[in-house]
């Protein structure tokens, strides 16, 4: 019995040493005659990718050895973001951009510049979560993507652009009974609210501009930019990190918050926005859908009351409130 | 039987020391005192030890040193290729390549010293380079051990005589001067340590420049930041630098920055790209232009190159400056906007010759205010409405001559010209043309 043990592990042993030194030092001669390519195509945390191109415009495909799609990104981004301040007077920086529409005289250039601003940040912030989603999708073998508990989202940029179209999205419990129930506030609202009559009329172009600006500009932007931002990168690399939902919550809804004009509501929508995402298991289609419509509701009521304001016909006629400026002595 | 334990007993001690080279480790304690022995100066004891070791189990950096110190019947050569394989920007592994090289090779060792230029990420590595490439070093400098610990500083201190047409900054180019000579003192100093993710510094530099004829532009700048680098991949570094700026003249303070910078670093095989960000708050203080202080937003790309002898940089940048409008600007009443937007194109090509380094860097910079001014005109009151529009152009030529080790004879030349719509029917003209002369001397100091 005592030799029948020895020859098992002796045995094993033999096996045991020889099953390493053929596969571990197999793979390290490997490793020596093919050494990798010193620079090219190393996996980078997607954290890193993320809030690199969130700060620094185009690093994101830099890190991801596409610098000249870093380039065209940046220039794109930043050309058409600084572009628009040369357009119109600045104020304080929100997420539709710095420029404010003067509430006298023409509209036309600062509604432009506010497209362009529109399109430069929101291209900025879908590229971020672009990046951020490929390097995740490169890393998805890691211990930190599989344990992450909210699925990444991995639709295409013709998913993100098509998402508040798409029926499945329309008709989920999380889209349509929002947007109804805010725009039925909404149109309550601006129905009860008096419009300021504006000295001087709006032409034609200042008037398409502006209602290009508030109808197609802004939704767009919310849902191309914003969700993939917020919820798909932040508030996933914030769960991903802290494993609770309520602190990934805040970690995507605070500084949404604070970059709308209207804080509270921003931050009840995004709360609403950052849950749904967790209950749908990563997928931001249905609420890029919500947050589409509700600005196109919100567009067309700042539209109709800029009618209203310069005189001209619009659905709901709130009351029009004409305002005396008395010199001051 | 007892044969047969004695048979079991060195199997099992022969297949622990396997499983201890399968694994590819070698104890850690071992690498230190591979590292140490280096440091004092005993490649002796470096090629004892390496006898007895697989020396390609080593780390990159270690791999390196052991491969410094002629390991009897292995190949440096062979050594150095696989810990730069391992690590392709260990920019202290091409130092010790470079060195050895030198020493065996002197003319195979350029290629390697340009390669130095290319990815050192810290200033010394880059300095003694280009020492190397102009062929200053001695045998007794190249074979002093280099000291290896993971803290290391730098220093830097110029002494230059200059003499320039108009003294101020240009941010005051609207102002009247005579040309004047001057003495020009500048410092840079580092300290950082090294870790196995990157690095944590401190940088300072500072500047004094005094005119003989116009000691009311006497200027003082200093510049301290703090930089945490991460490397994110070994090719790819993540720098994040808060910074505060200061700056006198006159002997009286003229403007403070406050603010961070990020910058991301992909060390490629040919180049070196950088995208950076900076968002930093300008306080000027009573001057002439303090309405112009405010926020900045500046976002950097550059690109530098480096064909054998050559050193060729690019940067374009946009910085955006937000300030609040005013209704009074250098003694003139009316509507001022000093919002801007600023495109910047820099370049320099640096060409390394027998004896001397010779470089140019021309850039320009094209400024637009972000909406007009209005304001009388002061030929004849009339009120105009002017959006300011600036462009300024920068040469400067430099030679730079290694005499000795650490010392290098610095000499440059430098036009700037203002190309501006404010002219002499604005409120001011900040046309100018200025021109620089300097020749000093540049020295530095390291740990290493």
């Amino acid at each position: 019995m005592n030799q029948i043990l020895k020859k098992v592990v002796a045995s094993y042993l033999v096996f045991a040493m020889t099953i390493q030194l053929v596969l571990v030092n197999g793979a390290h001669a490997d490793e020596i005659k093919n050494p990798a390519s010193p620079v090219l195509h190393e996996k980078i945390s997607p954290l890193a990718v993320g809030f690199g191109n969130l700060l620094v415009p185009g690093l994101g495909a830099t890190l991801q050895d596409e610098p000249l799609t870093g380039l065209t990104e940046a220039a794109l981004e930043i050309g058409s973001f600084y572009g628009g301040t040369s357009m119109g007077r600045e104020s304080r920086f929100k997420i539709d951009g710095s420029i404010d529409i003067p509430e006298s005289g023409s509209v036309g250039r600062a509604a432009t510049a506010r497209v362009l601003q529109q399109f430069g940040l929101k291209y900025h912030f879908y590229n971020t979560f672009y990046h951020y989603q490929q390097a995740a999708i490169a890393d998805e073998e890691s211990e930190r993507e599989r344990n992450n508990p909210q699925p990444l989202y991995r639709g295409t940029w013709k998913d993100v652009i098509t998402a508040p179209f798409q029926w499945d999205n329309l008709k989920s419990n999380w889209t349509w009974p929002i947007v109804l129930g805010v725009s039925a506030y909404l149109i309550y609202d601006y129905s009860q609210s008096s419009v300021t009559l504006r000295r001087s009329g709006l032409s034609g172009g200042d008037q398409t501009v502006y209602g290009a600006s508030e109808l197609i500009a802004i939704p767009v932007g919310s849902s191309f930019g914003e969700d993939p931002l917020f919820r798909g990168f932040i508030e996933r690399e914030a769960r991903g990190y802290t494993g609770s939902l309520w602190l990934a919550v805040l970690a995507e809804t605070i500084p949404f918050a604070l970059l709308h004009e209207d804080h509270v509501t921003s931050f009840l929508v995004g709360s609403y926005f950052g849950i749904e995402a967790d209950a749908l298991r990563g997928d931001l289609g249905p609420m890029m859908a919500a947050h589409f419509w509700i600005n196109v509701v919100i567009g067309a009521l700042d539209f109709f009351q800029m009618r209203r304001a310069i005189g001209k016909e619009a659905p709901l006629n709130p009351p029009v409130v004409i305002q005396f400026q008395l010199p001051i002595f | 039987m007892m044969s047969s334990l004695r048979f079991l007993f060195c199997l099992v001690i022969l297949v622990q020391a396997m499983n201890a080279w399968a694994a590819k480790k070698i104890p850690d304690e071992l690498q230190t005192t591979i590292v140490r022995l280096y440091s004092e100066d005993r490649c002796d004891g470096v090629r004892a030890i390496a006898t007895e070791i697989d020396l390609t189990l080593l780390r990159p950096n270690v791999m390196a040193v052991a491969a410094y110190c002629d390991p009897v019947g292995k190949d440096p050569e062979v050594l150095f290729a696989r810990a730069e394989a391992l690590s392709p920007t260990g920019d202290l592994i091409l130092v010790l390549h470079g060195k050895w090289e030198w020493k065996h090779h002197r003319e195979k060792s350029h290629a390697i010293w340009e390669k130095v230029l290319m990815i050192a990420r810290n200033d010394y590595f880059r300095s003694i380079a280009k020492e190397y490439l102009a062929d200053v070093v001695t045998e007794a400098s190249n074979n002093q051990p280099m000291d290896l610990s993971p803290t290391t500083e730098f220093i830097r201190l110029d002494v230059n005589g200059i003499h320039r047409l108009h003294p101020q900054p240009l941010e005051l180019s609207f102002l009247h001067t005579n040309p004047s000579n001057g003495v020009s003192l500048d410092a840079f100093f580092s300290k950082r340590k090294w870790f196995p993710t990157g690095s944590l510094s401190l940088r300072y530099e500072t500047s004094y420049d005094q005119f003989v004829q116009a000691s009311e532009f006497n200027q003082w700048t200093n510049h301290l930041e703090s930089a945490v680098a991460l490397h994110v991949a070994s090719s790819k570094d993540i720098i994040l630098t808060p910074f505060i700026d200061y700056r006198t003249l006159g002997g009286t303070p003229f403007d403070f920055n406050y603010g961070l910078g990020m910058t991301g670093a992909v060390y490629r095989g040919d180049y070196v790209q950088s995208v950076k960000a900076l968002i930093y708050t300008q306080h000027i203080f009573k001057s002439p232009i303090s309405a112009e202080e405010g926020a900045h937003y500046r976002f950097e790309y550059a690109w530098d190159f480096y064909p054998m002898l050559w050193l060729i940089t690019t940067q374009f940048a946009i910085d955006h400056t937000s300030s609040d409008p005013t209704t009074s600007f250098l003694g003139s009443n009316g509507n001022f906007e000093h919002s801007n937007n600023r495109f910047i194109l820099n370049c320099k090509v640096e060409r390394e010759l027998s004896r001397f380094t010779f470089s140019v860097d021309p850039s320009i910079s094209y400024r637009l205010n972000t909406d007009s001014s209005s304001f009388s005109r002061p030929s004849d009151g009339v009120v105009v409405n002017v959006k300011e529009e600036d462009i300024e152009y920068h040469v400067k030529a430099s030679v730079s001559i290694p005499l000795v080790k650490s010392i290098k004879l610095y000499a440059w030349y430098e036009w700037a010209h203002i190309s501006s719509n404010l002219d002499e029917n604005a409120y001011v003209d900040r046309n100018l043309t200025d021109q620089t002369v300097g020749v000093g001397v540049r020295t530095y100091l390291s740990s290493y």
